[in-house]
């Protein structure tokens, strides 16, 4: 016979997952605390209201700020419809259908695909086969198009969360399926989509290589006018700054860093609170 | 009287398994017709066939013919979305929409090819609602959302959301089993007074309950129909074997 100590046991492996979740903690809070203690003497309202000056070196960021914001709205413009109605066709049409399962298969591999292959495609497709030149049209497409996986898989999990017996009581009262959807389901999960869409956002800000060949400048002290024109973006101009550009100040580059970091985790905190009210208004 | 809703040979599979065997049923009109049965004898597949609920589920087939009126519902012609404002039906679970009240029982009208103007929309409204006895319990406040009422008052919201169309044929899938005594007993009231205005058709658990409200009887036994008949003489002097087992509890 073998003796244990099962409460001992037990003690030793809760201190031990406690520890281990911390750990998980420890390298997030690194990395804002660095970010937020190097780069908060770099942000002051010239830096974020003026354009860069002396070939990077001196100046602000706004045409950054700018270009990710309009790169962000734009591609949010072109994946919602698109990714919304594919989730709606899939859910709510067509959930055993052979198109179905293509999409499916189709939208698995887009979502495995590195985000550098995007921009390549961009640059083949969009800037060089449509001739929209390297151009906010060009770079929002192929962001757009990354992002239509995620916008999908968020918005038919928020449609399939809608309880089916709403659906079986709107049908059965002679309701077609697309009042069905339009008046009982999409109502019911409109606020767990926006929440997809805005996480997606959030990405969107922070990606480099699918916008490097279709429409990020390198230096462009100016706001974009047209949807044909480049624009700087945060997470383009601190590589920039970071790789090619000699004598910058740390404290400079910890500033752009600052910034995009704000600008997503503010982001992440408007999805996060919308989400916290969809729970508090769920009624089932 | 001409039965409203009539099944002739009306066989039913999901798949290759036969839920429904030649049933043979006439419903007669403004009457309450009971469905009783053990589980899984074909009682509730047979109430969603009236209003071909069951075309949802993938690989259903159906032959033989069930009819409501004049129109034969399993032929390609039926428009389905116009059969289910003539056949309504009401769940076990009450299913009310996360909506208000009002809204919760114009939908059928609002969704409709003919919409009413909205006076004609709100009498209706408040009409179906003195009907179930909601308007008095709810003092009016029509904004309230359904979903926040008692249980009891969710169903008898189900039901009056089936009222505004006006539909012939009621169907209740077992609708006081989430119910306790007192409140089942208010919901059978409502049942009993609306079968002046439109046939009942009710599929219960409860003997007791399809003594109680129905007019006519009928027991499924493995997707066959055992034996239909007036209530008391299906309680009093039951032709089959099977219905006199199942009414004096030696099996079911």
């Amino acid at each position: 016979m073998r003796r244990q100590d099962p409460l001992a046991q037990e003690r030793r492996a809760r201190l031990g997952l406690l520890l281990v979740t911390i750990l998980v903690i420890v390298p997030v809070a690194l990395i804002v605390g660095t970010v937020i203690v190097k780069g908060i003497g770099a942000v002051d309202w010239e830096f974020l209201s003026t354009a860069p000056r002396n070939g990077l070196r001196e100046g602000g960021i706004l045409p950054a700020i700018v270009g990710t914001l309009v790169l962000v709205a734009g591609a949010v413009l072109w994946s919602v419809p698109f990714g919304v109605a594919t989730a709606i066709y899939l859910v709510e049409y067509a959930p055993r259908s052979q198109i179905a399962r293509w999409v499916r298969l189709a939208i698995l591999n887009l979502a495995g695909i590195p985000s550098v292959v995007y921009g390549l495609f961009g640059l083949g497709i969009f800037v060089i086969g449509l001739k929209l030149g390297v151009s906010i049209l060009a770079g929002t497409l192929t962001l757009a198009l990354m992002n239509l996986p995620v916008i999908v898989t968020s918005t038919a999990e928020s449609l399939k969360a809608v309880p089916d017996r709403f659906r079986v009581a709107s049908l059965a009262l002679g309701a077609s399926r697309w009042q069905t959807v339009r008046h009982i389901v999409l109502p019911n999960s409109l606020q767990g989509i926006l929440t997809g869409i805005i996480l997606e956002t959030s990405r969107a800000a922070g990606e480099t290589a699918p916008i490097l060949f279709t429409v990020a400048a390198f230096y462009l002290p100016r706001l974009p006018r047209t949807i044909y024109d480049q624009v700087m973006a945060l997470p383009m101009h601190l590589y920039a700054i970071s790789t090619q550009v000699p004598n910058i100040g740390m404290d400079v580059r910890y500033g752009v860093a600052l910034v995009l970091l704000g600008l997503v985790l503010g982001v992440n905190a408007i999805a996060i609170a919308v989400r916290s009210r969809m729970r508090r208004n769920r009624i089932w | 009287m001409e039965p409203i809703v009539q099944a002739r040979d009306f066989s039913l599979w999901y798949g290759d398994f036969q839920a429904l065997i030649d049933v043979n049923l006439s419903v007669p009109p403004q009457r309450v017709t009971a469905i009783i049965g053990p589980s899984g004898c074909g009682k509730s597949t047979f109430l969603r066939s009236v209003n071909r609920l069951n075309d949802a589920i993938p690989g259903v087939t159906t032959s033989g013919s069930l009819s409501v009126g004049k129109t034969k519902i399993y032929e390609p012609s039926t428009e389905i979305v116009g059969l289910r404002r003539e056949v309504g039906i009401v769940f076990q679970r009450p299913n009310p929409f996360p909506l208000s009240v009002y809204d919760n029982v114009a939908f059928g009208l609002q969704t409709g090819a003919d919409v009413p103007d909205r006076d004609e929309t709100s009498q209706r409204v408040v009409d179906a609602l003195e009907e179930v006895g909601l308007m008095e319990d709810l003092g009016g406040d029509l904004e309230k959302k359904g979903t926040s009422l008692s249980l009891e008052q969710q169903q008898r919201l189900c039901i009056a959301r089936c009222l505004p169309t006006q539909p012939e044929v009621l169907l209740m899938d077992e609708p006081c089993s989430a119910l306790d005594p007192e409140d089942t007993e208010r919901v059978e009231r409502l049942i009993r007074k609306l079968k002046k205005t439109v046939t009942v058709v009710i599929v219960t658990h409860n003997l007791q309950q399809a003594g109680r409200i129905s007019d006519i009887c009928s027991l499924f036994h493995l997707g066959r129909v055992v034996e239909t008949s007036k209530t008391r003489e299906i309680f009093h002097n039951p032709q089959e074997k099977l219905t006199r087992d199942f009414i004096t509890g030696r099996y079911g």
